[in-house]
């Protein structure tokens, strides 16, 4: 009977926690919703999303979020194009060429990439990256979104590895015994059995890769410059969204328009990075079937 | 059945978080009431390293509320200082989470109007230099530039420095600007730029120090640097005089060197006793002397 009233309990402070959990994510939505409503007294939705200039301080102030979303899109696309290839073949190293017994210490390594402090990847990119970029590219600064994609293709690259490998080597066991028995080679069998099997395992990285991406805001910031300017060159400068909330956040005045450009901006990056779940949510539920 | 249950499970956790900010409110409450022996500075990120530092030597040489006057009571002295910028500071304050705003630049209209009854008091000027790389070009053949020229520069008419003077390199030129909406750019944008927006290709660097650091390390680089972070590097930079006037102490202290900008903390209403106790050292001669050492002018 105690035992039964217990459970009961317990089921409920589940469930309860559940709620506000869910109710903490609607309300810092609603929030940034509310602060962000508004700027469109000052811009139309089409300008705010379009305009091509970001002038939030200037005389004749101007909010065109454009230059900044397009610099958040090729920032997050070129890393991931950058880091898929080499955690793709990293995860199948790592789930079957690998010898069992490096394979342990081999993937902690690749795990404590995704510890190191963002921060830090941002000092390593000031002091050693943008001086190589400046070397090797004859740029007068190295600050650039080719920087940006560079540092944030390390960040993510553990994210895609590890979800990657852990598909690949559920899928070991559906292969390895009838490709022995068949005699196809090893390498074979990876090419044409485990590659196109693990498809959803690599979407599933890429898509945490790009959200991280996206999201990532210290280690950019410190090498893409923050011009707010259309990501026409690879050396060109950029401020995607984080860097623009970081950089503009404690000097914007309470209540100013600029304040709630800003939020209005985070909302944009929140709506983003649903749109790209989606996305990559039906691509996996169209090749599952 | 189940919507029952929903109901249940979504009073039960609303109940929660009315309890819960009940405990909160309770809290300050209780606190209000008695002797409060912790005081907050909240803002410029300029200013907080001194505060920080005054602050310290402060704690060290009383410990105790009781040692700074004798009719506190004994309680530790605790003095917290957060950083986020000039306009976090007024925010802070006016929110009741900070005592002390530290602001690097004056407050605005509407901060003021925004608190029941502002006051503030000057603890320091700081000046920004034009400066460049000591292997930059323009720094070996010139050593002033006109308010014009720098506005021409920051704002991408002459983006090479080419452009400039036929002698320089065909290089382009780097901007380095702290974030456009900040203490220090407003500062630059008020006594140089006007009405002229800064190129959008400017970099913007998220500290003083960082701006330093990458005028440091680019030759062809250009940019504005805190009086006190150029004077501690003074051998790597070369500073220009601006339309003639040296950016000299003297200069900037008595406002002929038009960059500069005033180091301000801000609060609302009356001042507790140790508030007050604090303040008084911050404006006494070791307060002064660290803000010099900080590389600010300390305003007597």
């Amino acid at each position: 009977m105690s035992n039964n009233r217990l459970e009961k309990i317990f089921a409920i402070a589940v469930k309860s926690l559940t709620v506000m959990a869910l109710l903490t994510l609607v309300f810092i939505i609603l929030f940034i919703l509310k602060e962000s409503l508004v700027v469109f007294q000052e811009t139309s939705l089409v300008d705010f999303l379009f305009g091509q200039e970001w002038r939030p301080t200037s005389a004749n102030m101007r909010l065109g979020l454009r230059p900044i979303i397009m610099a958040t899109l090729a920032l997050s696309g070129l890393a991931l194009v950058m880091a898929l290839p080499v955690s793709v073949g990293a995860a199948l190293f790592l789930s079957h060429v690998c010898p069992i017994r490096l394979r342990r210490p081999l993937r902690s390594f690749i795990d404590l990439l995704a510890g190191i402090p963002s921060v830090v990847y941002g000092f390593i990119g000031v002091v050693m990256l943008l001086p190589l970029l400046e070397g090797i590219f004859d740029m007068s600064a190295g600050d650039s979104l080719l920087a940006g994609g560079i540092i944030l293709a390390v960040m993510i690259l553990p994210f895609i590895v590890s979800t990657t490998a852990e598909s690949m080597e559920a899928s070991v066991k559906n292969h390895v015994m009838t490709s022995k028995s068949m005699g196809v080679s090893h390498w074979y069998m990876l090419r044409s059995l485990v590659l196109p099997s693990s498809w959803t395992g690599i979407i599933a990285g890429a898509v945490l890769g790009t959200s991280r991406a996206m999201g990532e805001t210290m280690a950019v910031m410190m090498v893409v410059g923050n011009s707010p300017l259309m990501p026409t060159s690879l050396f060109g400068r950029v401020k995607p969204i984080p860097s623009l909330i970081a950089l503009e956040m404690g000097s914007a005045p309470l209540g100013s328009m600029h304040y709630h450009a800003i939020f209005g901006a985070g909302f944009v990056l929140l709506i983003l990075l649903l749109i790209i779940n989606l996305i990559f949510y039906f691509l996996r539920k169209r090749i599952e079937f | 059945m189940k919507v029952q249950k929903m109901i249940i499970v979504l009073f039960l956790s609303l109940m929660l978080v009315i309890s819960m900010s009940g405990c909160g409110n309770g809290e300050t409450e209780e606190g209000a009431a008695e002797f409060d022996g912790s005081l907050n500075f909240a803002g410029s990120s300029t200013l907080a390293p001194t505060i920080s530092q005054i602050a310290d030597s402060f704690q060290n040489e009383y410990g105790t509320w009781d040692q700074v006057d004798a009719s506190l009571p004994e309680e530790e002295i605790e003095i917290s200082v957060s950083t986020g910028g000039s306009g976090a500071g007024a925010k802070a304050v006016l929110d009741g989470t900070a005592s002390f705003g530290m602001l690097a630049r004056e407050a605005r209209d509407e901060e003021r109007d925004a608190l029941d009854a502002y006051q503030e008091t000057k603890v320091g000027i700081d000046a920004l230099l034009m400066a460049v790389n000591q292997e930059n070009a323009l720094g070996a053949s010139r050593s002033d530039l006109s308010a014009e020229e720098v506005s021409r520069i920051f704002s991408g008419e002459i983006s090479h420095w080419k452009e400039m003077d036929d002698s320089l390199p065909e290089e382009e030129v780097i901007l380095l600007v702290r974030d456009v909406g900040g203490g220090a750019h407003g500062v630059f944008q008020n006594a140089i730029m006007g009405e002229k927006d800064v190129s959008d290709a400017a970099i913007e660097v998220p500290t003083m120090s960082g701006l330093v650091d990458r005028i440091m390390d680019n030759s062809q680089g250009i940019g504005y640097a805190s009086y006190g972070i150029a004077q501690q590097h003074q051998d790597d930079l070369v500073a220009f005089s601006l339309d003639g006037i040296e950016p000299s102490e003297s200069n900037i202290m008595d406002g002929t060197y038009p960059v500069s900008r005033p180091l301000v903390l801000v609060w609302d209403g009356e001042l507790s006793v140790a508030e007050e106790e604090f303040l008084n050292y911050i404006k006494s001669d070791v307060g002064y002397q660290t803000i010099n050492e900080m590389g600010f002018l300390p305003v007597q």
